[in-house]
């Protein structure tokens, strides 16, 4: 409706508008075959999968430390001891990698757990509602959307200071009015269909119609958003890190590690060239998944 | 038209009055005492006492809140607690050079985003097509830091062409200003590009659908007329209204484009400052940056009404 409003689709956006490819799918067709026939899909869910599998299981595949330090073993190149060679304090920078897809999975998860639990009450009420509520709800949301939202998040975090909680919630509090917006519309479309029409003339309550008739016709839309939000957590957690001022030494973010390997690219490539990798495929695995869903989902409910 | 425009100035009202309490809450949120925090604990207890009156503190938090926004819109964004200077001063100084960085960058991408995205739709559905699609998804993914890391390793250290760090005046010297804004406006114009050229090609393709290209193609016009002359310049429109809502993400990345290649903008500024706990200036900063944003949006949208004849004109007739 606005401008600015419409300014969320643009953050970053990867995802323009929805593909025409969606419509290959034939009707019909079991849902699994819709699946495997979505490669974008596919693939990216491996990526996804393997670095939770390797965020999970981290003290099993890798034997060791990632935050001890051994001062003989200094800018050691890749070697069969250390996969992918070693920092400026002797730490595998292997081992950092692994324990670094926790904290990504740890900050992407609250992150996106706040944005959607806020998303979905601000937007519910906001759509169900409607009136003044709606009007003084949406405009606090394009307030925040009228950030840019790594300088928001800076401000967020500067503020209560750094660290693994206030660097997820500060994620999370950025892109609450992306999933207010997406739910908001969402509600909107629903909200005037003649089956919650029905529901409401037998008496139903609000906060029963909202759960039970809207609530459901939500999920597709808010699934696909969720994906690419855990993306940009896992970019803006990185950015924060990088930056200084998202997770305080020595936690390995992949960020962090890449902030320390400016001051020794003379020395050693290696530390900057395999956290950089990894950040890209993790997140184009999550872009991946999301393009992936929202074709399968419904290619023409999201924006 | 005025009146268009008038009526998104009453909308944009409210939500510049929520971004500044949002803004103005960044000193609120800082755990304990904000004097304690930004003096350190050894400051005099007249020092605090100052700071606190300036910051007005001590007063109601409303009462802080309505003459911290009178300020603001007398254009006073406060004084550094580091440089003792209105904040405002540092902004306008630094301007300049976020702003190069962030012009050249979009540039950039807008010429290589085009060209990519018109290649991709023209040849929808073939091995070009899925190449510069999976390239641009690839692009979108690196993060510019690393980008911006890498190409140091490879452009300065390995090869070394262009120089790492520094900024020289454009006034100063013209080739020497290029020369030190290669590296960083092609990082800062990366991930733009990427989404740039999804979009080309995603609005491409919808034109070169619609009748008029159909008609186009009857009337034995040749390819490249249909495509560039046709499709193209209708596709533009969208395209360019795309890039300028890119901005909030061209904004937050001069932060991390000026930190990589000590670049002096807006963006090293607001680090430094947060590492030496001057928050007026990083208020001040954030405020400009946000409200910058939403000015271009703004003229995005008003030049977007202006140009676009379906909506100039439907709102008149």
């Amino acid at each position: 409706m606005t401008q600015i409003n419409s300014a969320y689709a643009g953050f970053q956006e990867n995802q323009p508008r929805a593909d025409e490819d969606g419509g290959k799918v034939k009707r019909g067709s079991l849902l699994w075959a819709r699946i495997s026939s979505n490669k974008m899909l596919i693939i990216g869910g491996i990526v996804v999968i393997f670095f939770l599998f390797i965020a999970f299981f981290a003290p099993l595949i890798t034997q060791y430390s990632p935050t001890k330090m051994d001062f003989r073993a200094k800018f050691a190149p890749p070697s069969a001891e250390h996969l992918m060679g070693t920092d400026h304090f002797g730490r595998d920078t292997y081992t950092r990698i692994v324990y670094g897809a926790r904290v990504s999975f740890q900050v992407g998860l609250v992150a996106v757990s706040i944005g959607l639990i806020g998303g979905l009450i601000f937007g519910a009420v906001a759509g169900y509602v409607g009136g003044i509520a709606d009007d003084i709800l949406m405009r606090m949301m394009d307030a925040l959307l009228a950030f840019p939202p790594l300088l928001l998040a800076i401000g967020l975090v500067a503020s209560m200071g750094p660290s693994l909680k206030t660097v997820s919630i500060s994620i999370g509090v950025v892109y609450i009015p992306r999933f207010a917006r997406v739910m908001r519309s969402s509600v909107l479309a629903e909200k005037e269909k003649e089956y919650v029409e029905a529901a409401r003339a037998i008496g139903q309550s609000g906060f029963k119609i909202l759960m039970k008739h809207i609530g459901p016709s939500t999920i597709s839309p808010m699934i696909v958003l969720a994906t690419i939000i855990f993306a940009l957590a896992i970019i803006i957690e990185a950015t924060l890190s990088f930056l200084g001022v998202g997770l305080p030494p020595p936690a390995p973010s992949w960020g962090t590690m890449l902030d320390e390997s400016r001051r020794y690219l003379s020395v050693s490539a290696w530390m900057a060239v395999f956290p950089g990798i990894t950040i890209s495929i993790a997140v184009l695995g999550f872009n991946m998944v999301g393009d992936g869903l929202r074709d399968l989902l419904d290619p023409r409910s999201y924006n | 038209m005025l009146r268009y425009i008038l009526n998104r100035l009453i909308y944009l009202f409210p939500v510049m009055v929520f971004m500044s309490i949002v803004v103005f809450l960044f000193i609120h949120l800082i755990p304990g005492d904000p004097v304690d925090y930004m003096l350190g604990i050894d400051a005099t207890p007249e020092a605090r006492q100052a700071l606190r009156t300036e910051l007005g503190l001590d007063k109601n938090i409303v009462v802080q809140y309505i003459s911290w926004a009178r300020k603001i819109m007398r254009g006073d964004l406060g004084t550094s607690i580091v440089t003792n200077r209105p904040v405002s001063t540092s902004i306008l100084e630094k301007f300049p050079a976020t702003m190069l960085l962030a012009v050249a960058a979009t540039l950039i991408s807008l010429i290589i985003a085009i060209i990519a995205g018109t290649i991709a739709a023209a040849n929808k559905g073939t091995w070009k097509d899925l190449g510069l699609l999976l390239l641009s998804l690839l692009w979108v993914s690196i993060p510019s830091f690393w980008l911006g890391i890498m190409l140091i390793l490879v452009f300065s250290l390995e090869f070394p062409i262009f120089p790492a760090i520094g900024h020289v005046s454009m006034f100063a010297d013209f080739g020497k200003s290029m020369h030190h804004l290669t590296l960083p406006a092609v990082t800062l114009g990366a991930t733009l590009a990427g989404a740039i050229t999804r979009m080309t090609r995603s609005e491409m393709i919808e034109q070169l659908s619609k009748d008029y290209i159909t008609t186009a193609w009857a009337k034995g016009l040749s390819r490249p007329v249909v495509i560039y002359k046709h499709a193209l310049r209708n596709s533009l429109i969208t395209v360019v209204t795309f890039t300028g809502l890119q901005l909030g993400t061209l904004l937050g990345g001069t932060v991390v484009v000026e930190k990589i290649f000590a670049w002096p903008g807006l963006g090293l500024l607001v680090i430094q400052s947060i590492f030496a706990r001057d928050y007026p200036m990083v208020q001040g900063i954030v405020l400009f940056f946000a409200f910058t944003f939403v000015f271009v949006n703004l003229m995005v949208d008003i030049s977007y009404t202006f140009l676009n004849p379906q909506i100039r004109l439907g709102k008149k007739g």
